[in-house]
């Protein structure tokens, strides 16, 4: 089943990952699937039009890097416009689903 | 399959920034080799770990022009236009200064003109226009067991 989800949900979970450290796309996958216990699962290649488009914004930033298997590999940052940025769609994203809880628990 | 814009958009990129085009693929590629790597190391034979992580991956020629497109609309566009609308101005100015005995001056004019007059109104056209619109799907699975993936 196909819902539309909100505006920017990728782009927050992308915000969130790059918080504890410069990370490649790759990397940016394997942890969202980690931290959910794998109920949330990318699809890999729509990552990067997202991370681009991240880029573009000023949100990350990107350098190349060697990667754990030595590897050359593109690493993005979070920026300070970013992190705030991220605090702004996690204020919203809490209101969200404040509301829609509340209609949820209504008998 | 691509489409004429997506060629269009890999000339542009072909001829005003090569090195970004390479950046894309490069990075784009690492991706699948760290999970063809990845599914190996979990036991699949080296052919069917490529083949799942390129399908894991989804359609990579598209892909790679959605991203071109992002890094085209931010500057390599503007960058052939910026060229193609200076060589206007240029040939206008040359036709102007070498052809006034010959009364096609003004034409020089006019081309040079134009070209400053458009250049100006992509300006400010640019300026009040949103950024590239985005849409992400949810999809879910009435079993819970199965992963929702997230896409866009």
């Amino acid at each position: 089943m196909k819902v539309d989800l909100l505006q920017g949900t990728l782009d927050m979970l992308i915000l969130k990952a790059l918080t504890r450290s410069p990370m490649h796309g790759y990397a940016i996958v394997r942890w969202i699937q980690q931290i959910t216990d794998d109920v949330l699962r990318v699809e890999e290649g729509s990552l990067y039009p997202a991370l681009h488009r991240l880029e573009k914004r000023r949100w990350i930033s990107a350098s190349w890097g060697l990667s754990e298997n030595n590897r050359k590999a593109k690493y993005y940052k979070l920026t300070a416009r970013g992190r705030k940025q991220l605090t702004t769609e996690l204020s919203g994203w809490q209101r969200l689903t404040e509301a829609i809880t509340k209609v949820m628990q209504t008998v | 399959m691509l489409g004429i814009k997506d060629k269009v958009y890999r000339l542009v990129a072909f001829l005003f920034s090569p090195a970004a085009q390479r950046c894309i693929e490069d990075e784009l590629r690492f991706h699948i080799e760290m999970r063809t790597q990845e599914n190996m190391d979990c036991g699949m034979a080296p052919t069917q770990a490529r083949q799942d992580a390129e399908e894991r991956f989804g359609n990579l020629e598209s892909i790679k022009s959605d991203c071109l497109k992002i890094h085209c609309d931010n500057h390599v566009a503007m960058k052939a236009l910026n060229c193609l609308l200076g060589i206007v101005v240029a040939f206008g100015l040359v036709l102007r200064l070498t052809s006034s005995t010959r009364g096609i001056g003004p034409t020089g004019d006019l081309m040079a003109m134009s070209a400053i007059l458009l250049r100006l109104l992509i300006h400010l056209r640019l300026k009040g226009s949103p950024d590239l619109e985005t849409r992400l799907m949810f999809t879910s699975n009435a079993n819970k067991k199965r992963p929702m993936r997230i896409s866009q």
